[in-house]
């Protein structure tokens, strides 16, 4: 990623038919995984035919930068006790993504874990 | 045909208000037995694949992610006219699947999904058993289906996106017959096109309390030198079915400039 100090994690997966998106994948960097530990929530988008995830992470300079992450639809995250109200603008949360292949600052999410340890998963772990 | 609909229409609205004022009732247990009332296999229950299956893709168990769609590995018979068709196509899933442009109707122009691809897409799914009509009522679009038991098909029906659907039991199983479709659907998401010749059976058999399985037959002779099977397994689904997934051309415009477009753009 273009700030190297923003990686909380990096972990190699396996490329496998476990992110379902209603269409390819390709534009993503689906053999790794990029997560920050404390990502702010600005807004949650609700639609058809994905949701989208905005967040800011703020570098130890204090540049902040702001993403934006695909995730599945209403009707898929319901059944993943994901609701309106699970994820809220202002959450400070630990969020895990495959990033997009062309280094802009988009992803397509994978789980959120709260200061809790309460883990919300968009798509099934492998 | 209009007494029939409003028929339909007004048995919907009972069935739906029933369901809404099932739905909070505790599900019965896990290891329960699937019962068949009379002759009639009872297919109650919301349906979906399961988390960890991430939503299903294909009918084909031989290839799940459609890596051999259009290759010489494709078990699938194809027309020479089909498999043109097919490789004019620009699908978002398969061994030439793109980002960005999909020719996929569903994707560029909200057209319904069709049958029987709309139980490739992870949303929900419903049996409404009544003697005479089984409904079957789906999260995704939301839309409905009514299925005409034990009778033959109309005559000569006229080509429509859901076709002309007759269905009988045959022991547990519940079998759906349909014709009459147009030809703007695809069978599944790599594109694989029919005609309006498509016939499709669906047979759907609750293999224990919390399984549902569907085999599917294809017969298409325009598209197809022969008729091919397919199958996907569904579970019960406790989540609930409130959350529909409905279509909107906006929103499916402002996902693609706010995310598609940043994400395919050339690496800077």
């Amino acid at each position: 990623m273009r700030k190297a100090g923003f990686f909380a994690v990096l972990l190699l997966f396996s490329m496998t038919s476990a992110v379902m998106a209603h269409h390819g994948t390709a534009g993503y960097d689906m053999g790794n995984m990029t997560a920050f530990d404390k990502a702010t929530i600005t807004e949650i988008e609700w639609t058809n035919p994905h949701g989208q995830i905005h967040f800011d992470v703020t570098d130890d300079k204090g540049v902040v930068e702001h993403w934006t992450l695909e995730a599945p639809p209403p009707s898929m995250l319901a059944p993943r006790e994901w609701t309106r109200k699970s994820l809220q603008a202002g959450d400070v949360v630990k969020i895990e993504f495959h990033a997009a292949k062309n280094g802009s600052p988009f992803g397509i999410i994978q789980r959120v874990t709260f200061p809790d340890g309460k883990i919300l998963r968009a798509y099934p772990d492998r | 045909m209009r007494n029939l609909l409003l028929h339909s229409a007004a048995a919907l609205l009972g069935v739906l208000g029933l369901s809404a004022a099932l739905a909070g009732q505790t599900k019965p247990p896990a290891s329960s037995k699937p019962a068949v009332q009379g002759n009639v296999p009872d297919l109650s229950g919301d349906w979906g694949a399961t988390l960890q299956s991430g939503g299903g893709n294909s009918f084909l168990a031989s290839d799940p992610n459609y890596k051999k769609v259009g290759t010489p590995e494709d078990e699938v018979p194809y027309t020479p006219w089909a498999l043109a068709k097919l490789h004019s196509e620009k699908p978002e899933q398969g061994p030439n699947a793109t980002f960005e442009n999909t020719t996929d109707p569903r994707i560029k122009y909200c057209d319904p999904i069709g049958v029987p691809r709309i139980y490739l897409v992870p949303t929900q799914f419903r049996f409404v058993q009544t003697p005479d009509i089984v409904y079957i009522l789906y999260q995704y679009g939301p839309t409905w289906r009514p299925i005409l038991m034990n009778r033959p098909h109309r005559p000569d029906p006229e080509p429509t996106w859901w076709g002309d659907s007759v269905g009988k039991y045959e022991g547990d199983t519940l079998v759906i017959d349909s014709i009459g479709f147009n030809d703007k659907t695809w069978l599944d998401h790599s594109g694989r096109p029919h005609s309006e010749d498509l016939h499709v059976v669906e047979r759907f058999r609750r293999v224990n309390h919390d399984t549902l399985q569907l085999d599917v037959t294809f017969e298409d002779p325009k598209a197809y030198t022969k008729p091919w099977t397919g199958g996907k397994t569904f579970g019960l689904q406790h989540g609930g079915f409130d959350d529909a997934y409905s279509c909107s051309m906006s929103e499916y415009m402002h996902f693609q400039q706010s995310v598609v477009d940043p994400v395919v753009a050339p690496k800077k």
